[in-house]
C-alpha cells in the first residue's frame, strides 16, 4: 500500500511550510543554518507556533491502515510501550536520547551497520526507529538497504509491490509509492525491493542521493534510519554513510575481537561516527 | 579483552545458558567417568612393621672405649641392602603359606618373584633410629604374612651378621697375636744367642775398666820412680856409714844416767844459778849415782873394759831399708807389666765390643719393637674378646621390632569412596572451569565499558537478548528438562555408589 495524501489540505500545508521555511531562513542570519546536510528541526524554527501546530496535527493524522498488536510486537521482537519487561525498552530509549544529544536535537539520517553478519543490525535499526517513533513529536523512516538479504518487510508482514531498488531503477516512480506504513505508529518503512545480483552500484548513483535529499526535504520532521549490510558483506555501508549524517555500529556480544571493532570504526569518518551498540 | 571481575558471574551464567546441553553432557560424562574409574581402581593393602635401631646401651659407657660398638654410618640403607639380599628374599619365596600350596620350583619363577618383591618392598626412614618395612598387595593376608616374615628374617639376619662380624674380628686379632708372639720369641732367642757369644759387656764397662787400669798403671809407674829414688838415696847414705862400730865404753847404765843428769844440769845452768833448787837436786842425784858407780867399779875392778866390734845398727837399718826398697821395686815392676798386659786385653775387648755394637743394637731394637707390638695386640685381643661376648649376649647394636605388623583392614591409596565424593563436584566444576577459562582467554568483546576504556570508542547502549514468548517458553522447557536430566544423572550416580557399597559391583 502506498501512501496517498490524506487530504488536499495536508498536501497544501506541506508546500506552504516549505515556502515558509525558505522565507524564514532568508531572514535569519546565515550562521543559523548549518552547512552540510542537516535540515534544521522543525522545532527550532523561530516563533513557529503555528507551524508546530500544523506539524503536530500532521503527525497525529498520519494514517495507519494497520496496527500491530502488543502480541505481534513481542513476537517480532519490537519494543512497545506497554511491555512488561521494560529493560530493553529503556535501553533503546537511552540510545535514542544519546543520539539526540549527539545531533543536538536535530533530525538526522543514520546508517546502522555492523562489522560481521548476523549481528542483529536489522533488529537494532528497527527498534531504534520504533524508539524514535514512540515519541509523539517525532516520526521515523526506516530504509532497508540490505539488498542481498532484506528482512524488514518480512518482520513487519509487508508484501511490497515496489521497493528501493525499483525506485532507483525506475525514474518515473514517485517517492510516495515506496514509502509504506509499518504497522507501528509514526514509523514508515522503505523496503528493499526485489533482489538484485550486484547491488553495489545502486547507492553510488545520483538517484540515491536525490532520493535521500528529497526525503529530507519533504519530511523535515522525520528521522531517517538506514539498515545497511555488514562491512564484511559489502561496501554499501561506507557508501551510504557518505550520504548520511551519522553511522552506528552494532557489535554482537562475544563474537568480535577488539581489533575487529577498531578496524571497523576506522573505516568511517570521525565526525559521522556516532558510536557503538553491543547487541546480544 | 578480559572480562572484568564483577561481571564474571553474569557472563558465566550467560555462557552456561548458551551451551546448556554441552554443560549437561560434560557434567554427566565427567561424573560417571570418575565413578567408573573409581570402580575399577585396584584396592591395595599395606602392612607396616617398624624396627627400632638400638645402639645406646649402659654397657658401652661403662666399658668406656674398651669395647667397640658397631658404628654403621647409614644404618638404614645398610638395613635396606640386607633386606633386599638374595638370601633373605629366598626365604620369603620359599614359604608355601604365602604363595599357595603349589611350590615354586623353577628357578626362573623364583627369580621373578624375588624381583617383584624387591620392587614392592619399601623401606622408609621414620626418624633417627626407626625405620619401617612396608609391603603392599591386593590381598591383605599376603601383605600381612610377608611383612611379618620380613621383619623376623631381618632381625635374625642382622643378629647373625653381627655375631659373625665380631667373631671374625676376634679370630683375626688372635691370629695376629700368635704371629707376633712367634716373631717375638725369634728375636728373643737371637738376642740371647748373640749375648751369650759376645759377653764382653758393654762399651761403657770396658771404658771404665780401661780407665781404671790406666790409673793404676800410672800410679805404679810413679811409685816405681819413687822407689828408685829412694834406693839411690839409701845407697848413698849407706856408703857414708861404717859397717861396724867399736864400743869403747861400757854402756853402763849408771854412767849413762850420770851423763843424762849432767846434760840436764848443764841445760838448767844456762838459765838459772847454781842455787836453783832443781840444780841442787840434780847435783845430789849425780853425786849419788857417782858413789854407786864407784862401788860397782870396785867390785868388778878386775874386768878390763872389753872393746866389742859390733855391726853398726844404722848401717843395718839402712841395709834392710835398701833391701825392702829393692823388693818393692821388683814388685812394682811386675805389677806394671801385668797392668800393661791387662790394658792390652781390654783394648782388644773394646774393639770387639764396638764391632758388635751395630748388630747388638739392631737385635735389641728388633726385640723391643716386637715386644711393644705384642703387648698392644694382647690388649686389643682382650677388647675384641669382650666385644664378642657383648654381641653373644645381645648387647651392643641390635635391631628390635618396635611395632609389630597389624593385619590391614583398610586399603591404602585411592579408594572408591574418594572417587565417589569428588565425582559430582568434578562434573560440576569442569564445565564451569572451562567456561571461566574461555572467558579469560577468549578476546572477544563482551563489555561495553571495557571497550570504551580500551579504545575510546563511545558505546551508546548495550542491548540484552530479546526473546520472543515462544523462545522464552522453549528455553524454560529446555532448562527444566536439563534440570531433570541432571537429577537423573545424580540419581544414577547415587545408585551406582549404593550398589558398590552393597558389594554388588
Amino acid at each position: 500500500m502506498s501512501e496517498k495524501p490524506e487530504n488536499e489540505f495536508t498536501e497544501k500545508k506541506i508546500d506552504e511550510i516549505s515556502t515558509l521555511e525558505k522565507e524564514i531562513f532568508s531572514e535569519l542570519e546565515p550562521k543559523k543554518q548549518k552547512e552540510g546536510l542537516l535540515v534544521p528541526s522543525s522545532m527550532e524554527m523561530s516563533s513557529g507556533g503555528v507551524e508546530r501546530y500544523i506539524i503536530s496535527k500532521q503527525i497525529s493524522r498520519m494514517d495507519e491502515p494497520r496496527k500491530l498488536t502488543n502480541d505481534d510486537f513481542s513476537e517480532k521482537r519490537i519494543i512497545y510501550p506497554e511491555a512488561r519487561d521494560r529493560y530493553i525498552l529503556n535501553r533503546f530509549r537511552e540510545l535514542r536520547t544519546r543520539l539526540l544529544e549527539i545531533s543536538k536535537g536535530n533530525n538526522f539520517t543514520l546508517v546502522v551497520t555492523s562489522p560481521v553478519d548476523g549481528s542483529g543490525t536489522s533488529f537494532v535499526a528497527l527498534n531504534l526507529a520504533t524508539a524514535f517513533a514512540l515519541d509523539s513529536s517525532k516520526t521515523a523512516l526506516l530504509i532497508d538497504c540490505n539488498l542481498r538479504d532484506p528482512s524488514l518487510h518480512d518482520v513487519l508482514d509487508l508484501i511490497p509491490e515496489t521497493g528501493l531498488t525499483d525506485f532507483l531503477e525506475n525514474q518515473d516512480l514517485d517517492i510516495g509509492s515506496v514509502i509504506y506504513p509499518s504497522g507501528i505508529q509514526r514509523l514508515r518503512i522503505v523496503p528493499a525491493g526485489s533482489r538484485r545480483e550486484s547491488p553495489s552500484e545502486f547507492f553510488t548513483s545520483f538517484r540515491m542521493k536525490q532520493f535521500l535529499h528529497t526525503l529530507r526535504k519533504r519530511y523535515p520532521d522525520r528521522f531517517i534510519f538506514i539498515d545497511a549490510p555488514s562491512i564484511q558483506d559489502s561496501p554499501d555501508a561506507r557508501i551510504l554513510v557518505e550520504l548520511c549524517d551519522y553511522t552506528l555500529l552494532v557489535i554482537p556480544h562475544s563474537r568480535v575481537t577488539e581489533a575487529q571493532v577498531i578496524s571497523a570504526v576506522k573505516l568511517f569518518d570521525k565526525d559521522k561516527f556516532a558510536g557503538v551498540v553491543i547487541n546480544g | 579483552m578480559p572480562v572484568p571481575l564483577t561481571s564474571i558471574p553474569k557472563e558465566l551464567i550467560r555462557e552456561i545458558r548458551k551451551r546448556k546441553w554441552t554443560t549437561l553432557f560434560l557434567f554427566a560424562f565427567i561424573s560417571i567417568a570418575t565413578l567408573g574409574v573409581g570402580l575399577v581402581w585396584p584396592t591395595k593393602y599395606a602392612t607396616t612393621v617398624t624396627i627400632f635401631i638400638d645402639d645406646n646401651n649402659i654397657i658401652r659407657p661403662l666399658l668406656g672405649g674398651s669395647a667397640v660398638t658397631n658404628r654403621v654410618t647409614n644404618r638404614i640403607s645398610a638395613a635396606k641392602e640386607m633386606l633386599f639380599s638374595h638370601r633373605v628374599l629366598e626365604k620369603i619365596v620359599d614359604l608355601p603359606q604365602i604363595w599357595g600350596k603349589k611350590r615354586i620350583n623353577t628357578k626362573a619363577k623364583r627369580e621373578e618373584l624375588i624381583s617383584i618383591l624387591r620392587r614392592v618392598i619399601r623401606v622408609q626412614k621414620k626418624g633417627a633410629q626407626y625405620f619401617s618395612i612396608i609391603y603392599t598387595n591386593k590381598s591383605p593376608a599376603i601383605s600381612f604374612r610377608i611383612t611379618q616374615k620380613l621383619g623376623q628374617e631381618f632381625i635374625s639376619e642382622s643378629e647373625a651378621k653381627k655375631r659373625a662380624e665380631s667373631q671374625n674380628a676376634y679370630s683375626f686379632i688372635d691370629k695376629q697375636v700368635n704371629v707376633y708372639q712367634q716373631q717375638l720369641t725369634n728375636s728373643e732367642t737371637k738376642l740371647k744367642k748373640f749375648k751369650s757369644k759376645n759377653n764382653d759387656g758393654t762399651e761403657r764397662e770396658s771404658n771404665s775398666r780401661m780407665a781404671n787400669l790406666r790409673t793404676q798403671l800410672e800410679q805404679s809407674v810413679l811409685k816405681l820412680k819413687e822407689l828408685n829414688v829412694q834406693k839411690d838415696s839409701v845407697i848413698a847414705q849407706l856408703s857414708g856409714v861404717n859397717r861396724v862400730i867399736i864400743k869403747d865404753e861400757n854402756t853402763n847404765p849408771y854412767k849413762l844416767r850420770i851423763k843424762q843428769l849432767q846434760n840436764k844440769r848443764n841445760t838448767l845452768r844456762l838459765s838459772y844459778h847454781d842455787t836453783y833448787p832443781d840444780i841442787i837436786r840434780l847435783n845430789q842425784q849425780i853425786n849419788d849415782l857417782k858413789k854407786i858407780l864407784k862401788e860397782q867399779e870396785s867390785v868388778s875392778n878386775q874386768e878390763k873394759p872389753s872393746s866389742q866390734v859390733v855391726l853398726n845398727p844404722t848401717y843395718q837399718a839402712l841395709e834392710s831399708k835398701k833391701n825392702s826398697t829393692e823388693t818393692q821395686i821388683k814388685t812394682t815392676q811386675i805389677r806394671i807389666s801385668t797392668l800393661k798386659g791387662l790394658l792390652y786385653q781390654e783394648n782388644l775387648r773394646m774393639e770387639r765390643i764396638l764391632s758388635n755394637k751395630a748388630t747388638f743394637s739392631e737385635l735389641t731394637r728388633d726385640y723391643m719393637v716386637n715386644k711393644g707390638i705384642y703387648n698392644k695386640l694382647l690388649k686389643r685381643r682382650e677388647t675384641a674378646r669382650i666385644t664378642m661376648h657383648l654381641d653373644i649376649e645381645g648387647q651392643g647394636l641390635s635391631y628390635k621390632i618396635y611395632e609389630p605388623p597389624e593385619y590391614p583392614l583398610v586399603p591404602v591409596g585411592l579408594r572408591f569412596r574418594y572417587f565417589a565424593l569428588i565425582g559430582l563436584f568434578l562434573g560440576l566444576l569442569t564445565p564451569i572451569g572451562l567456561y571461566l577459562a574461555l572467558l579469560q582467554f577468549d578476546n572477544k568483546v563482551r563489555s561495553g565499558r571495557l571497550l570504551y576504556e580500551y579504545t575510546g570508542i563511545p558505546v551508546l547502549a548495550e542491548i540484552p537478548i530479546f526473546s520472543t514468548p515462544i523462545e522464552f517458553r522453549k528455553r524454560r522447557f529446555h532448562t527444566l528438562l536439563i534440570f531433570i536430566l541432571s537429577l537423573g544423572v545424580v540419581a544414577f550416580y547415587a545408585y551406582i555408589v549404593w550398589l558398590r557399597t552393597k558389594g554388588v559391583l
